[in-house]
Protein backbone atom coordinates (compact mmCIF):
# COMPACT_ATOMS: atom_id res chain seq x y z
CA UNK A 1 0.00 0.00 0.00
CA UNK A 2 1.15 3.70 -0.52
CA UNK A 3 1.74 5.58 1.89
CA UNK A 4 -1.15 8.17 1.91
CA UNK A 5 -0.84 11.40 4.33
CA UNK A 6 -2.47 13.74 2.21
CA UNK A 7 -6.51 12.86 1.39
CA UNK A 8 -6.49 10.94 -1.98
CA UNK A 9 -8.43 12.51 -4.46
CA UNK A 10 -6.44 15.68 -3.57
CA UNK A 11 -2.94 13.45 -4.42
CA UNK A 12 -4.86 12.30 -7.31
CA UNK A 13 -5.95 15.47 -8.98
CA UNK A 14 -2.10 16.83 -8.01
CA UNK A 15 -0.18 13.97 -9.48
CA UNK A 16 -2.50 14.19 -12.28
CA UNK A 17 -0.97 17.88 -13.06
CA UNK A 18 2.67 16.74 -12.76
CA UNK A 19 3.05 15.50 -16.87
CA UNK A 20 1.99 19.25 -17.11
CA UNK A 21 4.00 20.93 -14.96
CA UNK A 22 7.11 18.70 -16.42
CA UNK A 23 6.25 19.42 -20.00
CA UNK A 24 5.62 23.47 -18.95
CA UNK A 25 8.78 23.59 -17.21
CA UNK A 26 10.87 21.93 -19.58
CA UNK A 27 9.28 23.75 -22.08
CA UNK A 28 10.73 26.79 -19.96
CA UNK A 29 14.11 25.57 -19.07
CA UNK A 30 14.94 23.16 -21.73
CA UNK A 31 16.34 20.39 -19.25
CA UNK A 32 14.29 17.39 -18.44
CA UNK A 33 16.39 16.83 -15.15
CA UNK A 34 15.74 20.52 -13.99
CA UNK A 35 12.53 20.31 -15.65
CA UNK A 36 11.56 16.99 -13.29
CA UNK A 37 13.08 18.87 -10.05
CA UNK A 38 10.80 22.27 -10.37
CA UNK A 39 7.46 19.71 -11.57
CA UNK A 40 8.38 18.19 -7.94
CA UNK A 41 8.96 21.06 -5.93
CA UNK A 42 5.95 22.78 -7.26
CA UNK A 43 3.56 19.86 -6.22
CA UNK A 44 5.68 19.37 -2.92
CA UNK A 45 4.79 23.19 -1.95
CA UNK A 46 1.16 22.95 -3.61
CA UNK A 47 0.65 19.92 -1.06
CA UNK A 48 1.78 22.29 1.70
CA UNK A 49 -0.24 24.81 0.47
CA UNK A 50 -3.78 23.23 -0.24
CA UNK A 51 -5.20 25.36 2.08
CA UNK A 52 -4.79 28.17 0.06
CA UNK A 53 -6.71 27.09 -2.60
CA UNK A 54 -9.78 28.55 -2.64
CA UNK A 55 -11.92 27.32 -6.24
CA UNK A 56 -11.59 24.07 -7.45
CA UNK A 57 -11.63 25.56 -11.03
CA UNK A 58 -8.26 27.51 -10.35
CA UNK A 59 -5.79 24.63 -9.48
CA UNK A 60 -4.30 24.49 -12.78
CA UNK A 61 -3.34 28.31 -12.60
CA UNK A 62 -2.60 28.08 -8.85
CA UNK A 63 -0.22 25.27 -9.49
CA UNK A 64 1.74 27.44 -12.29
CA UNK A 65 2.15 30.10 -10.49
CA UNK A 66 4.05 27.84 -7.86
CA UNK A 67 5.77 26.82 -11.04
CA UNK A 68 7.27 30.14 -11.76
CA UNK A 69 7.61 30.80 -8.29
CA UNK A 70 10.44 27.68 -8.00
CA UNK A 71 11.61 28.90 -11.67
CA UNK A 72 12.41 32.03 -10.29
CA UNK A 73 13.84 30.59 -7.13
CA UNK A 74 16.31 28.61 -8.96
CA UNK A 75 17.04 31.34 -11.79
CA UNK A 76 18.18 33.52 -7.97
CA UNK A 77 20.32 30.85 -7.24
CA UNK A 78 22.03 29.92 -10.53
CA UNK A 79 22.69 33.12 -12.43
CA UNK A 80 25.12 31.58 -14.76
CA UNK A 81 22.30 28.56 -15.93
CA UNK A 82 22.44 27.96 -19.55
CA UNK A 83 18.79 27.16 -20.78
CA UNK A 84 20.22 25.82 -24.19
CA UNK A 85 22.62 23.43 -22.94
CA UNK A 86 21.37 20.34 -23.20
CA UNK A 87 19.80 21.07 -26.67
CA UNK A 88 22.59 19.41 -29.02
CA UNK A 89 22.07 16.10 -27.34
CA UNK A 90 18.37 16.66 -27.49
CA UNK A 91 18.68 16.87 -31.15
CA UNK A 92 20.96 13.95 -32.13
CA UNK A 93 19.94 11.69 -29.34
CA UNK A 94 17.71 8.98 -29.60
CA UNK A 95 17.42 5.65 -31.90
CA UNK A 96 16.88 6.81 -35.51
CA UNK A 97 12.98 5.47 -36.02
CA UNK A 98 11.09 5.72 -39.47
CA UNK A 99 11.48 8.13 -41.76
CA UNK A 100 8.29 9.68 -40.57
CA UNK A 101 8.97 9.88 -37.09
CA UNK A 102 12.31 11.48 -37.91
CA UNK A 103 10.64 14.38 -39.98
CA UNK A 104 8.28 14.98 -36.97
CA UNK A 105 11.05 14.80 -34.55
CA UNK A 106 13.00 17.18 -36.77
CA UNK A 107 10.11 19.69 -36.64
CA UNK A 108 9.99 19.70 -32.75
CA UNK A 109 13.28 19.95 -32.30
CA UNK A 110 13.20 23.05 -34.81
CA UNK A 111 10.68 24.46 -32.93
CA UNK A 112 12.24 23.95 -29.27
CA UNK A 113 15.11 25.18 -30.65
CA UNK A 114 13.93 28.41 -31.39
CA UNK A 115 11.67 28.88 -28.20
CA UNK A 116 14.65 28.40 -26.54
CA UNK A 117 16.30 30.96 -27.80
CA UNK A 118 13.33 33.81 -27.09
CA UNK A 119 13.94 35.53 -23.93
CA UNK A 120 12.66 34.04 -21.21
CA UNK A 121 9.55 36.26 -20.33
CA UNK A 122 8.54 35.69 -23.54
CA UNK A 123 8.92 32.12 -23.60
CA UNK A 124 7.37 31.75 -20.44
CA UNK A 125 3.75 33.89 -22.15
CA UNK A 126 3.58 31.87 -25.48
CA UNK A 127 4.37 28.72 -23.64
CA UNK A 128 1.73 29.21 -20.98
CA UNK A 129 -1.14 30.16 -24.12
CA UNK A 130 -0.15 27.93 -27.07
CA UNK A 131 0.46 24.80 -24.66
CA UNK A 132 -1.72 25.23 -21.07
CA UNK A 133 -3.99 27.19 -23.45
CA UNK A 134 -4.53 29.70 -20.42
CA UNK A 135 -6.56 32.81 -20.92
CA UNK A 136 -4.68 36.10 -21.33
CA UNK A 137 -5.54 37.12 -17.38
CA UNK A 138 -4.65 33.62 -16.24
CA UNK A 139 -1.04 34.42 -17.68
CA UNK A 140 -0.83 37.92 -16.21
CA UNK A 141 -2.18 36.13 -12.61
CA UNK A 142 0.65 33.27 -12.79
CA UNK A 143 3.65 35.20 -13.79
CA UNK A 144 2.04 38.44 -11.85
CA UNK A 145 2.32 41.16 -14.99
CA UNK A 146 -0.37 43.21 -16.54
CA UNK A 147 -2.64 41.65 -19.27
CA UNK A 148 -1.24 44.47 -21.87
CA UNK A 149 2.05 42.95 -21.10
CA UNK A 150 1.11 39.91 -21.91
CA UNK A 151 -0.14 40.43 -25.49
CA UNK A 152 2.65 42.56 -26.48
CA UNK A 153 5.47 39.63 -25.42
CA UNK A 154 3.35 36.84 -27.08
CA UNK A 155 3.02 38.99 -29.76
CA UNK A 156 6.96 39.88 -30.10
CA UNK A 157 7.94 36.26 -29.35
CA UNK A 158 5.51 35.08 -32.37
CA UNK A 159 6.98 37.32 -34.70
CA UNK A 160 10.71 35.91 -33.67
CA UNK A 161 9.46 32.71 -33.67
CA UNK A 162 8.31 32.66 -37.17
CA UNK A 163 11.33 34.53 -38.42
CA UNK A 164 13.79 32.10 -36.43
CA UNK A 165 11.58 29.18 -38.38
CA UNK A 166 11.52 30.73 -41.48
CA UNK A 167 15.06 31.48 -41.84
CA UNK A 168 16.03 28.27 -40.41
CA UNK A 169 13.87 27.20 -43.53
CA UNK A 170 16.08 28.84 -45.77
CA UNK A 171 19.11 27.29 -44.35
CA UNK A 172 18.30 23.87 -44.79
CA UNK A 173 16.66 24.40 -48.61
CA UNK A 174 19.83 26.18 -49.05
CA UNK A 175 21.86 23.31 -47.60
CA UNK A 176 19.92 21.07 -49.50
CA UNK A 177 20.43 22.34 -52.79
CA UNK A 178 24.31 22.98 -52.52
CA UNK A 179 24.18 18.83 -51.51
CA UNK A 180 22.08 18.37 -53.97
CA UNK A 181 24.70 20.10 -57.34
CA UNK B 1 -8.70 45.25 -28.33
CA UNK B 2 -11.06 47.77 -31.21
CA UNK B 3 -9.71 47.49 -34.59
CA UNK B 4 -11.94 50.42 -36.60
CA UNK B 5 -12.83 49.46 -39.89
CA UNK B 6 -9.95 50.85 -42.50
CA UNK B 7 -6.39 50.53 -40.02
CA UNK B 8 -4.64 47.22 -40.71
CA UNK B 9 -4.83 44.58 -38.76
CA UNK B 10 -2.54 44.40 -35.50
CA UNK B 11 -0.69 41.64 -34.83
CA UNK B 12 -2.39 42.02 -31.29
CA UNK B 13 -5.87 41.36 -32.80
CA UNK B 14 -4.87 38.23 -34.87
CA UNK B 15 -3.48 36.62 -31.79
CA UNK B 16 -6.48 37.85 -29.80
CA UNK B 17 -8.61 36.10 -32.32
CA UNK B 18 -6.40 32.97 -31.88
CA UNK B 19 -6.08 32.64 -28.75
CA UNK B 20 -9.80 32.97 -28.35
CA UNK B 21 -9.84 36.11 -26.58
CA UNK B 22 -12.18 38.71 -28.87
CA UNK B 23 -15.56 39.02 -28.16
CA UNK B 24 -18.24 37.67 -30.37
CA UNK B 25 -18.82 41.48 -31.89
CA UNK B 26 -14.79 41.09 -32.43
CA UNK B 27 -14.43 37.87 -33.59
CA UNK B 28 -17.74 39.12 -36.19
CA UNK B 29 -15.71 42.25 -37.43
CA UNK B 30 -12.34 40.17 -38.16
CA UNK B 31 -14.39 37.35 -40.18
CA UNK B 32 -15.82 40.03 -42.17
CA UNK B 33 -12.40 41.79 -43.07
CA UNK B 34 -11.62 37.88 -43.56
CA UNK B 35 -14.02 37.78 -45.86
CA UNK B 36 -12.71 40.44 -48.17
CA UNK B 37 -8.88 40.30 -47.84
CA UNK B 38 -6.43 37.30 -48.96
CA UNK B 39 -3.56 39.09 -47.31
CA UNK B 40 -5.25 39.00 -43.63
CA UNK B 41 -6.61 35.24 -44.30
CA UNK B 42 -3.30 34.05 -45.05
CA UNK B 43 -1.43 35.77 -41.58
CA UNK B 44 -4.35 34.47 -39.67
CA UNK B 45 -3.13 30.82 -41.26
CA UNK B 46 0.75 31.36 -40.91
CA UNK B 47 -0.13 32.33 -37.45
CA UNK B 48 -2.16 29.50 -36.80
CA UNK B 49 -0.21 27.44 -38.02
CA UNK B 50 2.84 28.45 -35.51
CA UNK B 51 0.29 28.51 -32.56
CA UNK B 52 0.33 24.63 -33.65
CA UNK B 53 3.89 23.97 -33.76
CA UNK B 54 4.31 25.46 -30.33
CA UNK B 55 1.83 23.64 -29.17
CA UNK B 56 2.98 20.17 -30.44
CA UNK B 57 6.42 20.60 -29.36
CA UNK B 58 6.56 19.43 -25.95
CA UNK B 59 4.51 16.00 -26.89
CA UNK B 60 6.73 13.30 -26.12
CA UNK B 61 9.19 15.06 -24.04
CA UNK B 62 12.51 12.86 -22.98
CA UNK B 63 12.31 11.71 -19.39
CA UNK B 64 14.78 12.21 -16.68
CA UNK B 65 15.99 9.07 -14.64
CA UNK B 66 12.90 7.30 -13.65
CA UNK B 67 14.15 6.62 -9.98
CA UNK B 68 14.29 10.45 -10.00
CA UNK B 69 10.27 10.56 -9.95
CA UNK B 70 7.60 7.71 -9.34
CA UNK B 71 7.49 9.53 -5.61
CA UNK B 72 3.84 9.70 -4.94
CA UNK B 73 2.26 7.20 -7.32
CA UNK B 74 3.79 4.01 -9.22
CA UNK B 75 3.49 3.46 -12.92
CA UNK B 76 0.43 1.88 -13.74
CA UNK B 77 -1.63 4.19 -11.46
CA UNK B 78 -0.26 7.31 -13.48
CA UNK B 79 -0.89 5.74 -16.99
CA UNK B 80 -4.69 5.52 -15.72
CA UNK B 81 -4.76 9.35 -15.32
CA UNK B 82 -3.90 10.14 -18.27
CA UNK B 83 -7.51 9.62 -19.36
CA UNK B 84 -8.33 11.95 -16.39
CA UNK B 85 -5.85 14.97 -17.80
CA UNK B 86 -7.53 14.70 -20.57
CA UNK B 87 -11.10 15.37 -19.29
CA UNK B 88 -9.86 18.25 -17.78
CA UNK B 89 -7.98 20.00 -20.45
CA UNK B 90 -11.51 19.49 -22.72
CA UNK B 91 -13.48 20.80 -19.74
CA UNK B 92 -11.40 23.71 -18.82
CA UNK B 93 -11.03 24.90 -22.51
CA UNK B 94 -15.14 24.91 -22.85
CA UNK B 95 -15.47 26.56 -20.01
CA UNK B 96 -13.35 29.46 -20.56
CA UNK B 97 -14.48 29.79 -23.61
CA UNK B 98 -17.94 29.56 -22.44
CA UNK B 99 -16.54 32.36 -20.62
CA UNK B 100 -15.46 34.77 -22.93
CA UNK B 101 -18.51 35.21 -25.62
CA UNK B 102 -21.49 36.95 -25.78
CA UNK B 103 -24.43 37.05 -27.16
CA UNK B 104 -25.00 37.16 -31.60
CA UNK B 105 -27.09 40.20 -31.90
CA UNK B 106 -28.13 38.44 -35.00
CA UNK B 107 -29.80 35.25 -34.39
CA UNK B 108 -30.28 35.05 -30.95
CA UNK B 109 -31.70 31.44 -30.78
CA UNK B 110 -30.43 29.09 -32.92
CA UNK B 111 -33.38 26.26 -32.83
CA UNK B 112 -31.81 22.97 -31.69
CA UNK B 113 -28.61 24.16 -30.32
CA UNK B 114 -27.59 23.50 -26.73
CA UNK B 115 -27.10 26.31 -24.28
CA UNK B 116 -23.98 27.76 -24.27
CA UNK B 117 -22.61 27.91 -27.94
CA UNK B 118 -23.44 31.13 -29.77
CA UNK B 119 -24.39 31.56 -33.33
CA UNK B 120 -22.52 34.04 -35.64
CA UNK B 121 -23.84 35.42 -38.48
CA UNK B 122 -22.44 37.72 -41.37
CA UNK B 123 -24.62 38.03 -44.52
CA UNK B 124 -27.74 40.22 -43.94
CA UNK B 125 -30.09 37.34 -45.10
CA UNK B 126 -29.40 34.62 -42.74
CA UNK B 127 -30.83 31.71 -43.49
CA UNK B 128 -31.28 29.42 -39.97
CA UNK B 129 -31.80 26.19 -42.23
CA UNK B 130 -28.16 26.32 -42.96
CA UNK B 131 -25.36 25.66 -40.05
CA UNK B 132 -21.73 25.56 -40.36
CA UNK B 133 -20.22 24.01 -37.26
CA UNK B 134 -16.47 24.23 -36.69
CA UNK B 135 -14.47 22.15 -34.37
CA UNK B 136 -10.12 22.88 -34.00
CA UNK B 137 -9.82 20.23 -30.44
CA UNK B 138 -9.28 16.93 -30.42
CA UNK B 139 -10.43 16.34 -26.77
CA UNK B 140 -12.71 13.05 -27.24
CA UNK B 141 -15.28 14.67 -25.38
CA UNK B 142 -15.39 17.79 -27.63
CA UNK B 143 -15.41 14.96 -30.46
CA UNK B 144 -18.12 13.54 -29.38
CA UNK B 145 -20.33 16.52 -28.69
CA UNK B 146 -19.48 17.86 -31.72
CA UNK B 147 -21.56 15.18 -33.49
CA UNK B 148 -24.08 15.15 -30.72
CA UNK B 149 -25.16 18.89 -31.69
CA UNK B 150 -24.48 17.95 -35.56
CA UNK B 151 -26.76 15.24 -35.31
CA UNK B 152 -29.35 17.52 -33.68
CA UNK B 153 -29.15 19.79 -36.12
CA UNK B 154 -29.51 17.77 -38.79
CA UNK B 155 -32.39 16.03 -37.43
CA UNK B 156 -34.32 19.08 -36.85
CA UNK B 157 -33.15 20.45 -40.21
CA UNK B 158 -34.54 17.67 -42.53
CA UNK B 159 -34.61 20.27 -45.52
CA UNK B 160 -31.75 22.17 -44.23
CA UNK B 161 -27.77 21.51 -44.65
CA UNK B 162 -25.25 21.09 -41.62
CA UNK B 163 -21.72 21.12 -42.37
CA UNK B 164 -18.89 19.84 -39.67
CA UNK B 165 -15.52 21.44 -40.72
CA UNK B 166 -12.63 20.32 -38.74
CA UNK B 167 -9.00 21.55 -38.65
CA UNK B 168 -6.01 21.76 -36.30
CA UNK B 169 -6.50 19.02 -33.60
CA UNK B 170 -9.78 18.72 -34.62
CA UNK B 171 -9.01 17.00 -37.68
CA UNK B 172 -8.54 13.87 -36.14
CA UNK B 173 -12.14 13.49 -35.71
CA UNK B 174 -12.31 12.72 -39.46
CA UNK B 175 -8.79 10.44 -39.46
CA UNK B 176 -9.02 6.59 -40.36
CA UNK B 177 -6.34 5.98 -37.22
CA UNK B 178 -7.08 8.81 -35.03
CA UNK B 179 -10.89 8.63 -34.54
CA UNK B 180 -12.98 7.61 -31.73
CA UNK B 181 -16.01 7.98 -33.47
CA UNK B 182 -15.38 6.04 -36.63
CA UNK B 183 -18.86 4.43 -36.35
CA UNK B 184 -20.75 6.93 -35.41
CA UNK B 185 -20.21 9.11 -38.26
CA UNK B 186 -20.48 6.14 -40.70
CA UNK B 187 -24.25 5.82 -38.95
CA UNK B 188 -24.37 10.14 -39.15
CA UNK B 189 -24.12 9.64 -42.83
CA UNK B 190 -26.15 7.48 -43.61
CA UNK B 191 -29.25 8.46 -41.61
CA UNK B 192 -28.77 12.09 -42.50
CA UNK B 193 -27.31 12.90 -46.11
CA UNK B 194 -27.88 16.63 -44.96
CA UNK B 195 -24.92 16.35 -42.79
CA UNK B 196 -21.67 16.74 -44.34
CA UNK B 197 -18.15 16.34 -42.95
CA UNK B 198 -15.15 18.96 -44.09
CA UNK B 199 -11.62 18.47 -43.39
CA UNK B 200 -9.56 21.31 -43.51
CA UNK B 201 -6.88 21.09 -46.73
CA UNK B 202 -4.05 23.49 -45.11
CA UNK B 203 -4.12 21.34 -41.70
CA UNK B 204 -3.85 18.09 -44.22
CA UNK B 205 -0.99 19.35 -45.86
CA UNK B 206 0.87 20.91 -43.08
CA UNK B 207 0.50 16.84 -41.22
CA UNK B 208 1.44 15.27 -44.05
CA UNK B 209 4.72 17.60 -44.86
CA UNK B 210 5.26 16.92 -41.62
CA UNK B 211 5.76 13.42 -42.56
CA UNK B 212 2.21 12.12 -40.59
CA UNK B 213 0.28 9.64 -42.51
CA UNK B 214 -3.43 11.50 -42.97
CA UNK B 215 -6.09 8.83 -44.24
CA UNK B 216 -9.49 10.26 -43.61
CA UNK B 217 -12.59 8.69 -43.31
CA UNK B 218 -14.62 8.19 -46.37
CA UNK B 219 -17.36 10.24 -45.48
CA UNK B 220 -14.59 13.55 -45.15
CA UNK B 221 -14.67 15.99 -47.82
CA UNK B 222 -11.76 18.45 -47.95
CA UNK B 223 -11.73 21.92 -48.32
CA UNK B 224 -8.88 24.14 -49.18
CA UNK B 225 -9.15 25.29 -45.98
CA UNK B 226 -11.12 25.66 -42.88
CA UNK B 227 -11.46 29.92 -42.91
CA UNK B 228 -12.07 29.74 -46.35
CA UNK B 229 -14.58 27.03 -45.90
CA UNK B 230 -16.29 28.80 -43.07
CA UNK B 231 -15.91 32.33 -44.35
CA UNK B 232 -17.44 31.28 -48.04
CA UNK B 233 -20.31 29.80 -46.02
CA UNK B 234 -20.70 32.75 -43.84
CA UNK B 235 -21.35 34.84 -47.32
CA UNK B 236 -23.84 32.39 -48.30
CA UNK B 237 -26.11 33.05 -45.15
CA UNK B 238 -25.17 30.56 -43.18
CA UNK B 239 -25.17 30.33 -39.53
CA UNK B 240 -21.70 29.60 -37.96
CA UNK B 241 -21.01 27.80 -34.40
CA UNK B 242 -17.95 27.08 -33.28
CA UNK B 243 -18.55 23.64 -31.22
Amino acid sequence: MLPFVFDFATRRRLEAMRPRLYRLAYAWCHDSHLADDLAQDALTKSLTRMGQLREVQALEGWLFSILNNCWRDHLRGDREFEDIAEMDELIYSGEPGPEQQVSRRQTRDRVRRAIASLPLGQRQVLTLVDIEECAYAQVAGILEIPVGTVMSRLSRARQALRGLLENEDKRVTQTHLRRVK
Amino acid sequence: MNESKNEPVSREHINAYLDGELTLEEREHLLIRMASDPNLRAEICAQRTLKEQVRVAYDNLPRPNASATHRYLNAAWRQSLVAGVLLVLGLSGGWLAHDRLDQSPVVERLAGLPAGLQPVTLSERVDTQRVVLHLDSSAPERLSASLDVAERLARSRGQGQVELVVNSFGLDLLRQDRSPERARIERLAERYPNLVFVACGQTVARLLREGQPVVLLPEARVASSAINEIVARLRQGWVYVKV
